[in-house]
């Protein structure tokens, strides 16, 4: 049964823009029992069915400005939205306004987003946001303990962060 | 008398693919300026081309566009296979349709419940429509689901699939793993039929366009191949068409307008409908004549219910030819390079997609030349545009506004694709 959805948001091709995925693909490495770990681009229907199902579903978002590296935990109304809907542009807020019109919205949703420094074209990431990537894997792993708390989603005496992908 | 002046402008178009703009002058109710403005920047595909090796185009071009990749990657091989003078095994070539079908299917249901369905239902975007059709729009996202299935399956990934290659595949599915797709589809065939009824209650506003159509044609409905036909008199080779459909700058876009002997086109699922009737599965002839469709349609906006007619199609074809599927005996033909200029067609979701390129003596791409449907349909847009603005001039502007937004979105318009070349001028003093 599927307890919680980690979704990496972001084209690894576009450099910090990968965050996203590199993040997830670390706790994917850690096989949690009940976390569904799953990439996604920009199509609008892909998310709506990844989290489909899923009690909590946490976001991992590349942001663009701020101090490249710095990690945060926000809520999904402050990611900016990108205004008018398109086919390229159903962004997770519009997404999951539409997951919940149709009743399959997760019940949680929780976004670890992560400043960045390059956004250009090519792959891997700046020195700051893979300096980063331990902190902010540390953080979905927090909201997956908080979240389902009790529920053994990580091991016995097990604390977030301290097994190595 | 009184004169009055109005100016209409949109400056962000939005449930369309990619960037564009609208602006209206009229003057007493007339139309002075109508401009469907593109600005997305241009891409120059057709210049970054050349000098790369003859087998790149498919999967080069197929980033043209997100959502319709495998048009690209089809017209791209079609031209190189037909200059290289390569044929393909018959059942290489119904799953490159298979292919294709799957492509069809996820991006009509894609234009016509998250981005059409909106303007028939007053709503200003699909979360809206999903407050109060539910049902609809479930089915809607599993139509488009069974569509990006296919495309895995047989493309190896949905967005811009990488399993095409000159000549074939780079593998094939055994006949045992297409199965679970087959009842996928039969659930999407019934979701398929559920959606012509769904969109023939919509209100159509009056228009009728006399734009001449132009579409493939063959034995089966035109999708991945075919002849070129036209409504206004007999078609002509596809080697012959940058002949006949030529492209020119205009200032206010960045995309080509192109015209068909010098008039106005129209081409996509109107067209495509109009000109290949009878090529239509009896079902989906019986599920067109049940939403009041006729042999003809000439209003774009029933264009949604032809799309829903198409996605019909498209779901039986690939039952169709998954029916009869055996793994082809070899994955691809092999095609040898050999200079020259080779033409390509298929039907894109939007319409009639040309690729044209001239292979030099080392086998590198020496011209490009792509004409998307987008393209192709800019002129009959603006001119919908001043019908629509004339007819429905009573409404107050965001009213009009509004109606003119809709008359852009029946065309699905793929302004990225429509972007991918600019010719710059450098005036030096």
């Amino acid at each position: 049964m599927t307890r919680a959805v980690v979704v990496g948001i972001g084209n690894p091709h576009r450099r910090d823009d990968g965050v996203g995925p590199a993040v997830a693909a670390r706790v994917a490495a850690r096989r949690l029992p009940g976390v569904r770990v799953i990439d996604c681009a920009a199509e609008p229907a892909a998310l709506l069915d990844a989290w489909a199902g899923a009690p909590l579903a946490v976001l991992v978002d590349a942001v663009s400005g701020g101090v490249p590296g710095r990690v945060r935990r926000c809520t999904l109304g402050e990611l900016a939205r990108s205004g008018a809907l398109s086919t390229h542009d159903l962004d997770p807020a519009q997404t999951y306004d539409l997951a919940r019109a149709l009743g399959c919205a997760p019940e949680q949703v929780a976004v670890i987003a992560v400043d960045t420094a390059d956004t250009g074209h090519g792959p891997g990431l700046s020195p700051a946001v893979a300096a980063a990537l331990g902190e902010a894997e540390r953080a979905v792993l927090g909201v997956l303990g908080a979240g389902i708390l009790g529920e053994g989603i990580l091991g016995e005496g097990e604390e977030p962060g301290d097994q190595q992908p | 008398m009184t004169r009055s002046s109005r100016t209409l402008r949109v400056g962000a178009l939005t449930r369309v693919e990619g960037e564009g703009a609208l602006h209206v002058e009229l003057r007493d109710g007339i139309p002075e300026l109508v401009e469907l403005n593109i600005y997305e920047p241009p891409r120059f595909f057709e210049a970054f081309l050349r000098g790369r090796a003859y087998t790149e185009p498919p999967d080069l071009t197929a980033r043209i566009c997100g959502i319709c990749p495998v048009a690209y990657q089809v017209s791209a091989c079609n031209a190189i296979e037909s200059a290289c003078g390569a044929t393909l095994d018959a059942d290489l070539l119904a799953l490159r349709r298979l292919l294709y079908c799957g492509e069809w299917i996820h991006s009509h249901a894609l234009h016509i419940y998250l981005l059409h369905a909106p303007d028939f239902l007053g709503a200003p975007d699909v979360i809206a429509v999903a407050r109060e059709h539910r049902e609809a729009v479930l089915r809607g996202l599993a139509l488009k689901k069974a569509g990006n299935r296919l495309m895995e399956l047989i493309g190896g990934r949905s967005i811009h699939p990488i399993n095409v290659r000159l000549g074939g595949f780079y593998s094939t599915p055994t006949r045992a793993e297409l199965a679970p797709i087959a009842e996928e589809l039969r659930r999407a065939l019934d979701d398929a039929l559920a959606t012509v009824a769904w969109v023939a209650g919509f209100d159509f506003p009056e228009l009728t366009v006399e734009h001449e159509l132009l579409a493939l044609s063959a034995e089966r409905y035109a999708i991945e191949d075919g002849v070129i036909a036209r409504s206004d008199g007999p078609g002509f080779a596809v080697a012959e068409f940058s002949e006949h459909v030529r492209e020119t700058q205009v200032p206010h876009s960045t995309a080509l307008h192109a015209t068909l002997d010098g008039r106005r086109h129209l081409t996509g699922p109107l067209a495509r409908y109009t000109l290949n009737y009878d090529a239509l599965s009896p079902l989906a002839r019986e599920a067109a004549t049940s939403a009041g469709l006729g042999r003809e349609c000439r209003n774009p906006f029933r264009s949604i219910i032809v799309r829903a007619v198409e996605v019909v199609y498209a779901v039986e074809e690939a039952l169709r030819i998954i029916e009869s599927y055996q793994r082809p005996v070899r994955p691809f033909v092999d095609v040898e390079a050999r200079p020259g200029v080779g033409h390509g067609v298929s039907e894109a979701p939007r319409g009639l997609l040309y690729h044209r390129y001239r292979i030099d003596d080392d086998g590198l791409i020496a011209e490009a030349d792509i004409v998307p449907p987008t393209a192709q349909n800019q002129a009959a847009i603006e001119d919908d545009l001043a019908r629509v603005v004339v007819a429905a001039g009573g409404l107050d502007n965001a009213a009009l506004t509004a109606m003119c937004e809709r008359a852009i979105r029946n065309y699905d318009p793929c302004i990225s694709c429509s972007t991918h070349f600019l010719t710059l001028t450098v005036n030096r003093r």
